[in-house]
């Protein structure tokens, strides 16, 4: 080899080394592993559903696998498909589910990605009249088995790509207030990205990653210089990415994490990190009651142009309505559809319209083309996530020689041009499932400590439940970290994480952090005694705002209420947001959670003193009353003192007169007597 | 004591010296009112029926079925009575269950209902009148009412409050015809008008024994203050208890022969105080001791019953009676009304009873249908604000007394239909007595297809069936005659066929699972827990029918 190339090789051997800052690339034996990715497919007697399966870089997927769930099948046969190539069909349902694994080729993620599809085949009979069953395929808990290296990121704009199967967001262990909101921002951002169960954790600076999984990233965040913000990108097990600097840059820097606008970043290093093109608006002051669009269109729920149903048989169509698109929460909906149908002459075709299942309209087609619905959606129907579901069922005409008399039916709903108009209000959506739509996408989150406190870690449990409300918000969640006092002492909905007994107070919440005790159900019992230690998450109501207000209580005040903290918020990662019920979750010492609702409290003490201020009210309304009879009763006693001092006064008056009229009598009768005239 | 004219200010309506006829016994119009009554609850009870609402709360079917047990049960007697409840309103409705569709339906609790609101209307016309209220103050009181959907719903059903309405009123007025009669009535008059209503509510509900109490010393300060002497008005007042007392009398001797105990009705396993007992080892009984949250719960009570504007109006009135009024005999007879309102807080002060609602720790619905006897008091004092302010502002300027009578009459009657227009908004989420209403209604739903089953395939037998908790209270949906039924009230001979079911009943109806609960024997199923695990009963009874915890059983018979 000539010296020319060994230096040309070296070079680029040098050169490849320092676009990779810091620790080079540690060459890692191959390995098999098995990562999680989001997607799942469900399909219907018809048509095939297929998603995408990212594959992170540097590694060679071997399967996928999932969860098979077939119901309402009578007889056909499953059928998946690997970038289109049939891989497996099965024949044997159980409606319970049976895990399946799909074969897949390396050549099968040229692009990065393996399309997966799923399709049911019924069995096909030639007889008029004949209707596919109506059966559902879910394929869910997919999974992508792999083997290889993962190659770590090159530049910053590829260091989140579709491919990314985990991030952790790192702070110090004692960040400033603007590190603090920076790295809630990052989870929330990268929440928002990336769909569960991909995980995004919050954790402390000296931390091992949570994972070391193809496709997993590190992102740290860390006090710089004021102006621009730095971010760094650093090579390793787990390729990690450093941003450091100050205040509302580094905000801002964090929550470009969850936008793809971040790929223009096309170096290791990049300065002033942040997004070529303004978010949309976002974290407006929607809260209750707020100004925010109630009327939308069809096509701000779903991707599709159309909804389409067709075919002989049932078919069907969903879209989830989410009332956390209308920036607050709603009690009603008024929903017109409109589109198109196949003429109808004589065969039975009938479209239904469910709403979170419940049957709202029913509508025979005929031979008038258009279709226009309008539909009103009551409260008690209306859900925080609610599914929109059309159901054509269609019953063809035979002749007399069994053949069909019309062809198949369609029917395509426009989704620009159908509406969902929401009425405001919370309707009898409570506790829970009022978030995240009641804060308006703005987050005031307050928490009592920023560092690890009895080795609990107040910071990592607020990413938590921020990260599992964002999974079921329709836009990213604008945090604000606020002082706690200032949050217990506003007007605003938002989260309080490390909640004290004097908050729980403050906030005349239905429970203190205080002992407590549940009322026993015949149907369960709740093991909370009167010295058991909890942890609990319950929504306050405050004078219209509703608060998430996540403390313990330990009989001694010993730390193992921080543990049990963190072991709720976990709970409420594995469940998600949409498993939350009522408006209490309690996690006691046992780790078994429950949820209730408030009014299961046995009351407290401290609840029941509160209470005995009403009585100054009665006694107030008493004394006015006993007042008024006083005054009433010593005006009439004045009265009648002065009526009979003007008696007494006319007594005497008459009594001198009369013994005048009887001096004068006397005078006169001794007159006479005397002859004197 | 010398007379005198003397140009002193009459603070208290034109001076009178001829008879006035609100004094006289005759009321006019008190007919026509009590018809209006009567109609009013009519209407509601079409609508109650035809839902079927008039049966949602449980106690409304227990006292049907108590009612119809008198003459209709394996032990029939006034036995059937028991000691739960005061006896009048079972009484009253024995004649209207003995029809077995009336009795199913629960039109006889409609009946009697419209009868209690009639007799209510008229007794309320009556106390107005002879408060010398004017014409249209006096149809405010009316109104208000008969504009109370709490009441009219009540009403629909065979819970005792409208009866407890109706004796109070009817108390009230006799007492109020006594102190304003331009004659001296005698005291057998004044125990027919005054005593025996008195005594019928005392046989009632308990909040009549403190009317009944305060009555007393109404009859003794009047008669004193029409210058009779102490031995005369103590004389007075015996007359107006002596039906009471006799009541009382009664019903301590009924305690005693029936269950050997004169306090059973107090002390028993069945009284209230063994509820209460349940509810305070639970940690429940919050009121107890605070008067405050005592205080905060009744009014929360008051307040989803009668509106917030309606008491807004009525403590104007009192508070105007008081500076009018001041403790003269018009004034006492106001304060009577208020009698069952101060025992019920008492009564929560001090734990006797218990009362549930948004304003309760822990929250809850129940209980709020015993603050109804403060309406007729609410809707008098709401009438006495709009005639006082007539005559305060008719003294100050003679041509104001009927513009003001009008606008105020306007005003209550807006405030009425805007009030009814919120309830009818969401009658469960803001009335609390339809809020447990509804509560019941759902929970029985199963219980009342179970007992319509049983209805439909009934084929005689005799049933064995414990009727006593409070989601089998089912007799009226049964259809069924109660003699056909081995039931918790038949004593001895439901033992016996608890003990050996096939040679008593070919049917049994129980929880299929025994209710497990740390209260009082009511809330158990003595069939089901003497059953449920019994090899030797399912090996002779075959499971018909279940939904739930509910099973209906028929025994294995050869064809």
């Amino acid at each position: 080899m000539s010296r020319g190339l060994v230096a040309r090789a070296l070079a680029t051997v040098a050169l490849s080394c320092t676009a990779l800052v810091g620790v080079g690339v540690v060459a890692a034996p191959s390995y098999a592993d098995e990562v999680d990715v989001p997607p799942s497919l469900t399909a219907g007697a018809r048509g095939e559903s297929a998603t995408q399966v990212y594959v992170p870089a540097g590694v060679t997927p071997t399967a996928v696998v999932g969860t098979l769930a077939v119901s309402g099948a009578d007889g056909g046969r499953v059928e998946f498909t690997v970038e289109g190539r049939v891989v497996r069909r099965i024949t044997t349902f159980e409606a319970s589910g049976t895990r399946v694994t799909l074969p897949v080729r390396a050549g099968d993620a040229a692009n990065g990605s393996i399309t997966i599809g799923v399709r049911y085949r019924y069995p096909e009979v030639d007889r008029c009249g004949y209707l596919p069953p109506d059966i559902v395929v879910d394929l869910t808990d997919l999974a992508l088995r792999y083997t290889g290296t993962p190659a770590s990121p090159t530049t910053v704009g590829r260091f989140l790509g579709p491919a990314v199967t985990g991030v952790d967001v790192v702070v110090p262990d004692n960040p400033t207030d603007d590190v603090a909101e920076a790295a809630l921002t990052a989870v929330t951002a990268l929440a928002s990205r990336y769909a569960a169960p991909i995980p995004v954790t919050l954790v402390r600076d000296g931390a091992a990653p949570t994972r070391t999984l193809a496709g997993h990233r590190v992102v740290v965040l860390q006090q710089g210089a004021a102006g621009a913000v730095a971010a760094r990108l650093t090579a390793g097990t787990v390729p990690t990415l450093t941003l450091s600097g100050q205040g509302d840059d580094l905000v801002e820097a964090a929550r470009a994490l969850g936008v793809d606008e971040l790929g223009l970043a096309a170096a290791a290093e990049a300065e002033e990190l942040g997004l070529t093109e303004p978010l949309d608006a976002t974290g407006d002051e929607g809260s209750d009651g707020s100004d925010a669009d109630t009327s939308l269109t069809l096509a701000d729920f779903t991707t599709a142009q159309a909804l389409r149903l067709g075919g002989w048989g049932v078919s069907r169509a969903y879209v989830g309505l989410e009332q956390d698109r209308f920036d607050g929460p709603v009690s009603g909906f008024d929903l017109h559809l409109e589109g198109a149908h196949s003429v109808v002459r004589r065969s039975d075709v009938r479209m239904d319209v469910y709403v979170n299942n419940q049957l709202v309209s029913s509508e025979l087609l005929d031979e008038d083309p258009d279709l226009v619905l309008d539909l009103d959606v009551p409260a008690d129907v209306v859900n925080p996530v609610n599914g929109l579901e059309l159901v054509l069922n269609a019953l063809p005409e035979c002749d007399e020689n069994g053949y069909g008399t019309e062809v198949p039916p369609v029917v395509d709903v426009d989704t620009s041009r159908s509406t969902v108009v929401a009425t405001r209000g919370r309707g009898e959506t409570a506790g829970f499932a009022l978030f995240p739509q009641v804060l308006g996408h703005r987050v005031p989150v307050a928490v009592h400590s920023l560092t690890v406190v009895d080795g609990g870690d107040q910071l990592a449990q607020a990413a938590g439940l921020l990260t599992a409300m964002q999974r079921v918000a329709t836009e990213p969640l604008t945090v604000d970290l606020v002082d706690a006092r200032t949050l217990v002492d506003a007007n605003d909905s938002g989260l309080l994480v490390g909640a004290t007994a004097d908050d729980t107070q403050a906030l005349q919440a239905p429970l203190r952090l205080e002992q407590v005790r549940l009322i026993d159900f015949q149907e369960a019992t709740y093991r909370l005694g009167d010295d058991a230690r909890y942890a609990a998450l319950q929504v306050v109501q405050d004078h219209g705002r509703r608060l998430l207000v996540l403390g313990g209580w330990t009989p001694d005040q010993a730390a193992l209420g921080a543990r049990l903290t963190d072991r709720l918020v976990d709970y409420v990662d594995r469940v998600g947001w949409s498993g939350l019920d009522e408006d209490l979750l309690v996690m006691a010492a046992d780790n078994r959670p429950f949820m209730v609702s408030t009014r299961t409290l046995l009351p407290q003490d401290e609840r029941v003193e509160e209470a005995r201020g009403w009585v100054w009210w009665l006694v107030a309304g008493i004394a006015l009353l006993v007042l008024l009879v006083v005054l009433q009763l010593l005006l009439r006693s004045s009265r009648n003192r002065r009526v009979r001092d003007l008696i007494r006064a006319q007594q005497a008056e008459e009594a001198e007169l009369e013994e005048r009229r009887r001096l004068l009598e006397e005078a006169d009768a001794g007159s006479e007597a005397d002859g004197r005239p | 004591m010398t007379s005198v004219a003397v140009p002193v200010r009459v603070t208290s309506g034109p001076l009178r010296v001829s008879v006035d006829p609100n004094r006289a016994r005759r009321v006019p119009g008190s007919v026509w009112v009590f018809l209006l009554g009567v109609a009013v609850v009519a209407v509601a009870s079409v609508y109650t029926v035809r839902t079927g609402t008039n049966l949602d709360y449980g106690d409304a079917r227990a006292h049907l079925a108590i009612a119809r047990r008198i003459t209709d049960s394996k032990q029939p007697g006034l036995v059937q009575l028991g000691s739960v409840w005061l006896p009048v309103p079972h009484l009253l409705l024995l004649p209207l269950v003995q029809n077995l569709w009336m009795f199913s339906s629960g039109v006889a609790g409609c009946v009697l209902g419209a009868l209690c609101m009639g007799t209510s209307s008229a007794a309320l016309w009556r106390i107005t009148a002879r408060l010398r209220m004017p014409l249209l103050p006096r149809v405010v009181a009316l109104a208000v009412l008969l504009a109370n959907p709490s009441l009219l719903y009540v009403s629909t059903t065979a819970l005792t409050e409208p009866v407890l309405v109706a004796a109070v009123l009817c108390t009230i007025a006799g007492l109020a015809g006594w102190a304003t009669s331009h004659r001296m009535l005698s005291g057998g008059e004044l125990a027919v008008f005054a005593g025996l209503p008195a005594a019928m509510g005392v046989l009632t509900r308990y909040e009549a024994w403190a009317l009944a109490l305060a009555g007393v010393f109404f009859v003794v300060i009047v008669s004193r203050r029409k210058g009779r002497t102490w031995r005369a008005s103590i004389v007075w007042a015996a007359s107006f208890a002596a039906p009471s007392a006799v009541a009382v009398a009664w019903w301590l001797a009924y305690n005693t022969a029936v269950f050997g105990n004169p306090l059973e009705f107090l002390t028993g396993q069945y009284a209230a105080a063994a509820f209460t007992e349940v509810f305070e080892r639970e940690g429940q009984l919050s009121t107890k001791h605070n008067a405050g949250l005592s205080a905060a719960v009744y009014g929360r009570a008051m307040l989803e019953t009668s509106g917030l504007a309606v008491m807004v109006i009525a403590f104007v009135g009192l508070a105007l009676t008081c500076w009018r009024w001041a403790l003269d005999d018009r004034a006492l007879v106001v304060w009577l009304g208020g009698a069952t309102s101060a025992f019920l807080l008492f009564s929560l002060v001090s734990g006797q009873h218990i009362m549930v609602n948004d304003a309760a720790l822990p929250p809850g619905a129940y209980n709020n249908r015993y603050v109804l006897s403060a309406v007729p008091w609410l809707a008098l004092l709401t009438g006495l604000a709009v005639s006082h302010l007539m005559a305060l502002v008719g003294h100050w300027r003679e041509w104001l007394f009927v513009p003001v009578a009008v606008a105020g009459a306007a005003l209550v009657a807006v405030v009425l239909v805007a009030q009814n227009v919120y309830w009818a908004g969401d009658p469960g989420g803001r009335m609390t007595i339809i809020e447990e209403a509804e509560a019941q209604h759902a929970e029985y739903v199963v219980m009342r297809e179970s007992a319509h089953w049983l209805r439909d395939h009934y084929d005689g037998g005799d049933v064995l069936m414990d009727q006593t908790p409070a989601d089998f209270s089912l007799a009226p949906d049964l259809g069924i005659p109660i003699r056909d039924f081995y039931t918790r009230a038949v004593g001895g001979l439901f033992d016996e066929a608890v003990a050996d079911p096939w040679s008593h009943a070919r049917w049994v109806m129980m929880h299929i699972r025994p209710i497990e609960s740390g209260g009082t024997d009511t809330e158990r199923d003595l069939v089901s827990d003497a059953l449920a695990d019994d090899p030797a009963f399912h090996a002779a009874y075959r499971l018909g029918y279940s939904q739930g915890n509910v099973g209906i059983y028929r025994r294995v018979e050869q064809p």
